[in-house]
């Protein structure tokens, strides 16, 4: 689902949220990344973290910020998930989070309402040299080969080249965290999340230096806490009558909220 | 250095409860004997003489013994006390049983004896008024000191194998005749009846005993409480002193828990002896009182009326008294001291305390709860059977008595203020053979009765019907109740594991027994009623909270075991343990605060301590064993690893209870 999709966004309350939820339960089934290296333990809780980058005089908020319909976002995100079941044996809170020390760079481009998306996943602890000097590490070749094959060097390079062409150079402007759920139909045609517990933060100072997940725990205090929910539904070609109906029924309608937008206006005013 | 002195002190312990012990065994003078008294000088020496009587101080009323010479086989002896005719009780060849007459003045007054135109010497009686006061106090004091003496034995027993004994019994009692031995042994324990009863409860309430065989071992215990408390206490009442001299200084001088808990009970045992010799003698002069003896009419026509009367008055005095046993020393003394009660009379009050003594237990049970209510009917029932099968039999139980023990109820036994005759014996006798034939016979209904008492439990518990709202509110008022009881448990654990003391355990237990069934009545109610997502929130909450029940029993059980096993907690192993008992509390108290409030408990939070307490308690597994100890033994090392597992365990459950109180917002599917 990383094509060209349609993309829809609603913000939602609790109620309405788990209503829909409870129709995308009984018509989707429920998804989780079961790529090589996931995790596999039962009864996770799905977390993200998402690091947007920007440069110093916020030249891809502004961008964003004057045109909804076209813009570049350039965003790091880091996948985890937490078993709160764990913690009756954990001696430690970072035993109950299971994570890899992935961040997966997305170079989101939106031309009106379709979005497309590439996406190369990046060793945490290479990210500034990525930034800085456009470096290109073996092991960053070898994750991204499994997606791209042949064409990894070239997606690569075009990332790093995308980066080198901002006039200032690009670094870690705010934070998001939020629990994931995500609903998906066996064709990869449809695919809805529900992100709760929206969390803006400012980046820590050793964010790179880390060995661990950003877990919200580890993030310091939230700048914002966004008390609604994001549902994001993303689909090739129109929405199925049943979710349409739901939306309807509980007069959910779309809403041009941008986490990245909000994080940056939230940490920077 | 603590080591020696603690020696020094068992050594000294032990050589003065061999010295007390030498000087109750040793007879070096028994107050028993009849003593002198000073002749008068009056004139008129004849052959006939006094020469002993058995107390010169006497009320009007009291019998006394008299010794003589020179008296001849005819004309019968009579007896005059300051001149007034006294009746003669007994007449043995060289003494006499002579009544102070009700009319005799106060102050002093000379006794004598005549056989036709003989006379003896007269000897000096000092006459006083019976001091109700006095006696009603003694009789106060008695029964005080007997209920503290009998809950600080509960206490010495309990302390001294409380958990073992109790599971034992519970292993015991698998088939009826079993569990009416066990009765037997428990209301031989503790005498009384109602404390029989409430500990039985009590061993059903704690699922150590299961309903069926507690009906058997209701009824043995009647038995066992019966027979020793006919047998037992007379005998070792005059010795009360010296084992209450003994618990003192077992108290005194104890250096270990173990130790203070044998003191405990000794000196409960020696108090309770006391108290119910200051009942018997203080009984004894009241009964004896002129103006009381006409009352003792009603009982002592040898007609069905008069038999009915004894056995409704005996009923009414076990069911105060609390049991047969008190009410056997009292008729002994009624009977010794008045000679006024007939033995077939005496018996049938005896045969009445059988109802008493039921409805007591009875009402212990019906107070206890719908576990054990149904025991009440069944045993009302052996109650109300035994006194008539009792009273029906009576001339059996006389015989016998009879025929082992001698008829003559004349025989004498010299006591101090009193006339004992063998009454006393043929009681016993005959009221412990009719009461073991009874529940013999019992025996053979038993099966037949525990089965419908069993079968009915199941539709006692009846959950209360309530609308979803009001039933939210007040299981949620009765959760905080209970999860506070949940947090005096928990302290309750700790003191007994820090400093042995059991006492609170103990009282910890009847509130957790409480706080379970409240529990289950709740989750009935809740189970009853149409579901929403409240009520299934509040379903797993109470589900939860009997789970964090079960924890908080376990510990309390292994603080006992920690005791029962000599564990006597270092500074290092009790910082350990305060620690995760903090822990623990806070988790109480969040989960209290929130449910008061009507909000869910941070979950964040609660995680975080209970990672915090499975550090503590990997913490302690990483302790090599025993550190720091002088002395230990692998029971040592299991009774803290038994401790600091269950509180880990507590924490779990803690946890789990505050998941289950939250609302995740953001868990959606």
């Amino acid at each position: 689902m990383t094509a060209h999709r349609r993309e829809a966004k609603y913000l939602v309350s609790m109620d309405q949220a788990r209503a829909v939820a409870a129709v995308l339960t009984r018509e989707l089934e429920s998804h989780r990344h079961r790529g090589e290296g996931a995790n596999a333990l039962p009864a996770a809780h799905h977390y993200v973290t998402t690091i947007y980058f920007d440069t110093a005089s916020r030249t891809l908020f502004r961008a964003a910020h004057d045109s909804a319909d076209n813009h570049v976002k350039l965003r790091a995100k880091e996948y985890y998930d937490v078993h709160p079941g764990l913690t009756e044996t954990a001696t430690d809170r970072r035993q109950l989070v299971r994570f890899q020390p992935i961040l997966w760079l997305e170079l989101k481009q939106r031309d009106g309402v379709h979005t497309g998306k590439r996406r190369i996943g990046i060793p945490r602890r290479d990210v500034p040299a990525f930034f800085e000097h456009g470096q290109i590490s073996q092991e960053m070749v070898n994750i991204q080969e499994a997606t791209y094959g042949r064409e990894t060097r070239a997606v690569l390079g075009a990332v790093a080249e995308l980066c080198a062409s901002c006039d200032e150079p690009l670094r870690a402007d705010c934070l998001v965290n939020y629990r994931r759920t995500a609903w998906q139909d066996p064709a990869g045609a449809l695919r809805v999340t529900i992100d709760t517990g929206l969390a803006l933060f400012a980046p820590p100072v050793d964010l790179w230096e880390r060995d661990r997940a950003l877990t919200r725990q580890t993030l310091g205090a939230p700048v914002t806490v966004e008390a609604r929910r994001v549902l994001e539904i993303k689909s090739h070609g129109e929405q199925p009558g049943w979710l349409a109906d739901v939306l309807r029924e509980h007069d959910i309608r779309p809403d041009a909220f941008s986490k990245f937008e909000a994080a940056s206006k939230a940490v920077h005013g | 250095m603590a080591n020696q002195r603690r020696r020094w002190r068992a050594g000294l312990r032990w050589l003065l409860t061999l010295a007390v012990i030498a000087y109750a065994v040793t007879d070096w003078g028994s107050d028993e004997e009849p003593k002198p008294a000073e002749p008068s000088d009056e004139p008129g020496i004849t052959s006939l003489r006094i020469t002993s009587i058995s107390d010169a101080d006497v009320n009007p009323g009291d019998a006394v013994v008299v010794t003589f010479q020179g008296a001849d086989a005819d004309p019968p002896i009579e007896a005059k006390v300051a001149g007034h005719s006294a009746p003669i009780l007994v007449h043995e060849a060289n003494s006499v049983v002579v009544r102070v007459p009700a009319a005799t003045p106060f102050g002093r007054a000379g006794l004598r004896l005549s056989q036709g135109s003989r006379r003896s010497k007269a000897w000096d009686l000092h006459v006083r008024a019976t001091n109700h006061r006095k006696l009603i106090g003694r009789l106060l004091g008695g029964l005080a000191l007997f209920v503290y003496g009998l809950g600080l034995l509960a206490s010495g027993v309990r302390g001294f194998a409380g958990l073992r004994v109790r599971t034992l019994l519970g292993r015991l009692t698998r088939s009826p005749t079993k569990s009416v031995g066990v009765g037997v042994l428990v209301g031989a324990v503790t005498q009384l009846t109602t404390s029989a009863a409430a500990l039985t409860v009590s061993l059903v309430d704690a699922r150590l005993l299961a309903l069926a065989p507690t009906i058997g071992v209701f009824v043995g215990a009647q038995l066992g409480a019966a027979i020793t408390g006919a047998l037992l206490p007379v005998g070792f009442a005059r010795e009360s002193l010296l084992v209450i001299a003994i618990g003192v200084l077992w108290m005194r001088l104890a250096t270990a828990r173990q130790t203070r808990t044998v003191a405990q009970l000794v000196l409960g045992a020696g108090l309770m002896l006391y108290g119910l010799h200051l009942l018997q003698s203080s009984i004894e002069p009241l009964v004896s009182d002129p103006k009381i003896l006409p009352y003792l009419e009603y009982l002592r026509d040898d007609d069905v009326v008069s038999k009915l009367t004894c056995a409704a008055t005996g009923a009414l005095l076990a069911l105060a008294l609390q049991g047969p046993g008190p009410v056997y020393v009292l008729v002994v003394g009624l009977a010794q001291a008045s000679g006024a009660l007939p033995f077939g009379n005496a018996l049938a009050i005896l045969a009445g305390t059988n109802l008493g003594a039921a409805l007591g237990m009875a009402l212990i049970a019906w107070q206890a709860g719908p576990l054990t209510r149904p025991l009440v009917k069944p045993h009302v029932l052996f109650g109300a059977f035994a006194t008539a099968l009792a009273l029906v039999t009576l001339p059996i139980w006389t015989a016998i008595a009879n025929a082992v023990m001698g008829g003559d109820s004349g025989m004498l036994e010299y006591g101090h203020t009193v006339v004992r005759t063998n009454i006393s014996g043929r009681l016993a006798l005959g009221f412990a053979t009719s009461e073991l034939a009874i529940v013999g016979l019992w025996l053979s209904v038993l099966p037949a009765l525990t089965s419908i008492a069993t079968r009915r439990r199941a539709v006692e518990i009846v959950p209360p019907a309530m609308g979803s709202n009001a039933l939210l509110v007040s299981a949620q008022r009765e959760l905080t109740r209970i999860l506070d009881c949940h947090r005096l448990a928990l302290d309750a654990a700790l003191e007994t594991s820090c400093t042995g003391d059991r006492m609170r355990a103990a009282e910890s237990e009847e509130a957790l027994i409480d706080a379970r069934r409240s529990m289950e009545l709740q989750y009935s109610a809740v189970a009853a009623t149409p579901s929403d997502p409240q009520l299934e929130r509040l379903s797993r909450t109470i589900a939860a909270g009997l789970q964090l029940q079960r924890a908080v029993e376990q510990l309390i059980t292994a603080a006992e075991l920690g005791v029962e096993r000599g564990l006597r907690l270092i500074s290092d192993e009790q910082t350990r343990l305060r620690a995760m008992h903090a822990l623990a509390r806070e988790s109480f108290d969040a989960a209290i605060t929130a449910l008061e409030c009507g909000v869910a408990p941070d979950l964040e939070a609660a995680g975080a301590r209970e990672i915090r307490t499975n550090v503590l308690e990997a913490e302690n597994r990483s302790v090599p064993a025993l550190v720091g100890r002088a002395r230990g033994s692998a029971s040592f090392r299991f009774g803290i690893a038994e401790l600091v597992d269950s509180y880990e365990q507590v924490g779990n459950h803690l946890f789990r209870l505050c998941k289950a109180m939250g609302d995740d917002s953001d868990d959606l599917v």
